[in-house]
């Protein structure tokens, strides 16, 4: 009996509240009007924090080179297979190589071009839809490298090999192009190698045969290879002369540094000055060009090859002793290898070796535990200054190259040969830009765990990704902070405007009440009223977000992307929450109505 | 509040109330009003005369249970099953109230937001009376003119008049009414006394109305009671109902 008594009196109700809204038409007005500026806010914010915030990580998550980790530089020594399967199993995708990048000679194009290894798999390329098929000697251009050569995917692109390991070599090589990557993945001229055949250039440009690319070389013959080169000069060029030889295709792109301390005695009258590559070995068949140039300007100049901080332990007799290795000028008279392949190395006479006394030298190759031995026999100098240790050129510069690879020692040649190239480099890609942290700082802890600051170091857009996701969490903490202040300034306004309400519709409700209307339906009234009216404030404020979204996005453009942005899921919690809020507000506050006694009819 | 029970009566009469008092005021004025019978029978038009103050709202009060008495030694509503109107819950009571009063108030009430028309609809709609007669009393009670007018667009005695339809339209057994002719000037309020009068007899209502003009209910009223009041002590007035003329109402 009670119920369709009450179902009536709130079907009865909810006409009155129309009928009141409607009558107070202005006032009705007025208080959307002033939900909606409460509201707003709440909504303008949260577009903004989605939009803004969202825009850059959807941009983070869309480029693949987000995920990217890589070395510093390529390491000196190669990385163990253990460590390799263990970042394959952290990564989404990884491109392992002996080295970061090879400078090609671009048929057509007077600079080096940079190659780097890629795969079918390399995210990049399938982000881009570029399909490495596999067959065939297919590359991919950046698209500056593309527009300069005028060539599209399916052209022919040609590039020339080039070693200098001995006789200068040139190699041409023609090139399918499997695809151009947009400036969004690279803004530089670059090339991306099948990682394969950028394995197979490397070896062949270390003089090695590449059989599966049908390269020829020679097999596991170490070449010589240098830190740089000093000069030896009576006058020193003047710094636009050193300009000029830098201008032209040469091995260094810095000027020279004066030296004082070479390991050796040099001649009063000369000026060592010390050319250094940037990042990049020198070959003997780099000192030629480097003599060249100085000729060309009216210099004399002697080159000697010059090691970097290269330590050896020298031990003969019951002597032993670290020193640094280098290179003289001009070889002593003594004999270089002996009929036994035995190096002769010398030492100042200071350093208190007995001559020609038989002797061992030894130092670290690659990642080898155990370290390279050679026997010598040790022959005081006075060229070499105390602390050095001069070797023989060849031997030099092969030792420097064992320092970067691991080699073996023949003992019945004396000849130091290559063990394998290894991986010194690695393109890992991260699973998502929420794993690129681990992954970093995976690479890190080896990093530390080697002392080694390519990998201590790592390049990656960790920071960049760090800083936005902080931004992130920053915007959502203001966000929530502004959501808990108009929240309660918003849930205070709704009960004080019901509360208002109903003391001035008090007449009217106990007038209601006096009539006999079921006391829930009663309740409904301011109720159902204000939850109307926060209805229409969240339109409102709807469509001030619309407007502010349109007016803010040609305010501030942001490549096409808008400043805000909200989901339908987004307005619907949102919308959610400020209904749930409001009606606690109005329940609350619509208790007031209890406190009315018909009596207050009467007695008017 | 024991004795006050709804139950069956035999029709005789359709409210019964007897020794019922109530106090009001503060500790250094107080009235005590104290009704020691009241009776009212179907059809009859019961006038309750007083003078400002003596306790007429009161009594309309706790007749509607609005109020409750201090002290009621019978209070029987017929046509309902015996119950102790003492344990009644509040909705109970609105319940009771709606089903047998109505009332038509001196400030003409009325909810200002709808039109006179919707007004006494949606009192017919709430006690599920017939919305056909809105139309004929509306008629009878000169309200066609201003039936699709709000209220506060309307003269005082017009809103009267609409209070009147709308109590009437809710078809009560009782009808309580607080000087409903207050805004109207002697003559019109006499005839409007008629004409309320005839309707609730037509209605099958009684109706208890409430004035502080004795003139106005003399000649119509089936039965007038009057507040006596008298200064118990310095700080106890006592308003005593008692019946004034019975059946005094000449034929018209």
């Amino acid at each position: 009996m009670r119920s369709p008594m009450l179902l009536r009196d709130c079907r009865h109700v909810t006409s009155l509240i129309f009928s009141d809204l409607r009558f107070e038409w202005i006032l009705s007005v007025c208080m959307v009007l002033a939900l909606g500026a409460v509201f707003a806010p709440l909504f303008i914010l949260l577009g903004l924090q989605e939009g803004i915030v969202g825009n850059m990580l959807d941009k983070l998550r869309s480029d693949p080179a987000s995920c990217l980790v890589t070395p510093k530089f390529p390491l000196e020594a190669p990385l163990d297979d253990v460590w390799l399967r263990a970042l394959g199993e952290r990564s989404k995708v990884v491109i392992t190589s002996s080295t970061s990048h090879l400078l090609l000679n671009v048929d057509g194009l007077d600079n080096w071009v940079n190659a780097v290894p890629t795969g079918p798999a390399d995210p990049l390329l399938v982000e881009n839809g570029i399909a490495l098929s596999g067959e065939g000697w297919q590359i991919v251009l950046s698209e500056r490298l593309a527009q300069l050569m005028g060539k599209k995917t399916g052209d022919s692109f040609g590039v020339t090999l080039i070693r200098k390991t001995g006789q200068e070599e040139r190699l041409p090589i023609k090139f399918q192009v499997a695809g151009t990557l947009p400036k969004s993945a690279s803004e530089d001229v670059k090339i991306w190698l099948p990682v394969t055949l950028f394995q197979g250039f490397d070896r062949w440009r270390k003089g090695h045969s590449v059989p599966d690319l049908g390269l020829a070389g020679r097999d596991a013959v170490l070449t010589p290879e240098y830190d740089g080169v000093l000069t030896l000069l009576k006058h020193v060029p003047t710094d636009e002369e050193y300009r000029r030889m830098l201008a032209g295709k040469m091995s260094f792109s810095q000027h020279p540094e004066a030296i004082a301390e070479t390991g050796c005695k040099i001649p009063h009258d000369r000026r060592v000055q010390l050319w250094r590559p940037v990042n990049n070995r020198i070959f003997e068949a780099d000192l030629p060009p480097l003599v060249n140039r100085h000729n060309e300007l009216g210099y004399s100049v002697d080159v000697v090859p010059f090691l970097d901080a290269f330590e050896v332990t020298l031990v003969s007799g019951d002597r032993s002793a670290r020193l640094s290795l280098t290179v003289l000028p001009t070889v002593p008279e003594d004999t270089t290898v002996d009929q036994e392949g035995v190096h002769c190395v010398w030492v100042s006479p200071d350093d208190d070796f007995k001559a020609c006394a038989p002797g061992e030298m030894s130092f670290k190759s690659g990642n080898q535990e155990k370290g390279i031995t050679i026997p010598v026999r040790v022959c005081p100098s006075s060229l070499v200054t105390p602390g050095y240790l001069a070797v023989p050129r060849d031997l030099a510069g092969k030792m420097n190259a064992a320092r970067h690879q691991e080699v073996i020692y023949d003992p019945a040649t004396g000849e130091l040969s290559c063990a394998g190239e290894g991986i010194r480099f690695f393109r890992a890609y991260a699973k998502s830009i929420d794993k690129l942290e681990d992954l970093v700082e995976f690479v890190r802890k080896e990093g530390e765990r080697r002392v080694n600051n390519a990998l201590r170091e790592p390049s990656s857009r960790v920071g960049e990704v760090r800083n936005i996701r902080r931004l992130a969490g920053y915007m959502e903490k203001l966000y929530r902070l502004i959501v808990l202040v108009s929240g309660v300034a918003g849930f205070f306004a709704i009960a004080a405007s019901v509360y208002a309400g109903i003391q001035r519709k008090r007449h009217d409700l106990a007038y209601l009440q006096m009539l006999g209307l079921h006391p829930y339906a009663l309740f409904l009234f301011p109720y159902l009223k204000s939850l109307a009216l926060v209805a229409g404030g969240v339109f409102v404020a709807l469509i001030a977000y619309v407007f502010f979204g349109y007016f803010s996005t040609r305010l501030f453009p942001l490549d096409a992307a808008s400043l805000t942005h909200l989901t339908l899921s987004n307005i619907s919690i949102l919308v959610t929450v400020i209904l749930v809020a409001a009606s606690v507000a109005s329940l609350l506050a619509a208790t007031a109505v209890t406190k009315i006694d018909p009596g207050e009819y009467i007695r008017e | 509040m024991s004795n006050i029970l709804v139950r069956c009566a035999n029709c005789e009469n359709r409210l019964r109330v007897s020794n019922m008092r109530k106090e009001r005021g503060d500790r250094k004025r107080k009235i005590r009003i104290e009704i020691p019978a009241l009776r009212v029978r179907p059809g009859e038009l019961v006038a309750i005369v007083g003078a400002n103050g003596s306790g007429k709202s009161t009594l309309l009060d706790m007749l509607g249970l609005i109020l409750a008495p201090d002290h009621a030694e019978e209070f029987v509503l017929n046509g309902d099953p015996p119950c102790d109107l003492g344990s009644l819950s509040p909705s109970e009571k609105i319940r009771v109230r709606r089903r047998f009063f109505a009332y038509a108030m001196q400030s003409g009430g009325l909810l200002e937001f709808i039109s006179i028309r919707e007004n006494i609809r949606f009192a017919a709609r709430l006690k599920g009376g017939p919305s056909a007669k809105i139309e004929e009393v509306a008629r009878l009670l000169g309200l066609e003119e201003v039936l699709d007018k709000r209220p506060g667009k309307t003269s005082g005695g017009q809103r009267q008049k609409a209070a009147i339809a709308c109590a009437l339209v809710q078809e009560p057994q009782i009808i309580l009414a607080d000087e409903p002719t207050s805004a109207l000037d002697p003559p019109s309020a006499k005839k409007l006394i008629n004409t309320f009068r005839r309707l609730t007899i037509e209605a099958g209502a009684s109706l208890i109305m409430v004035t502080h003009a004795w003139e106005l209910v003399e000649g119509c009223a089936d039965v007038i009671y009057r507040f006596q009041v008298e200064e118990e002590s310095s700080s106890l007035l006592r308003s005593v109902l008692v019946e004034d003329r019975l059946r005094n109402r000449a034929p018209e």
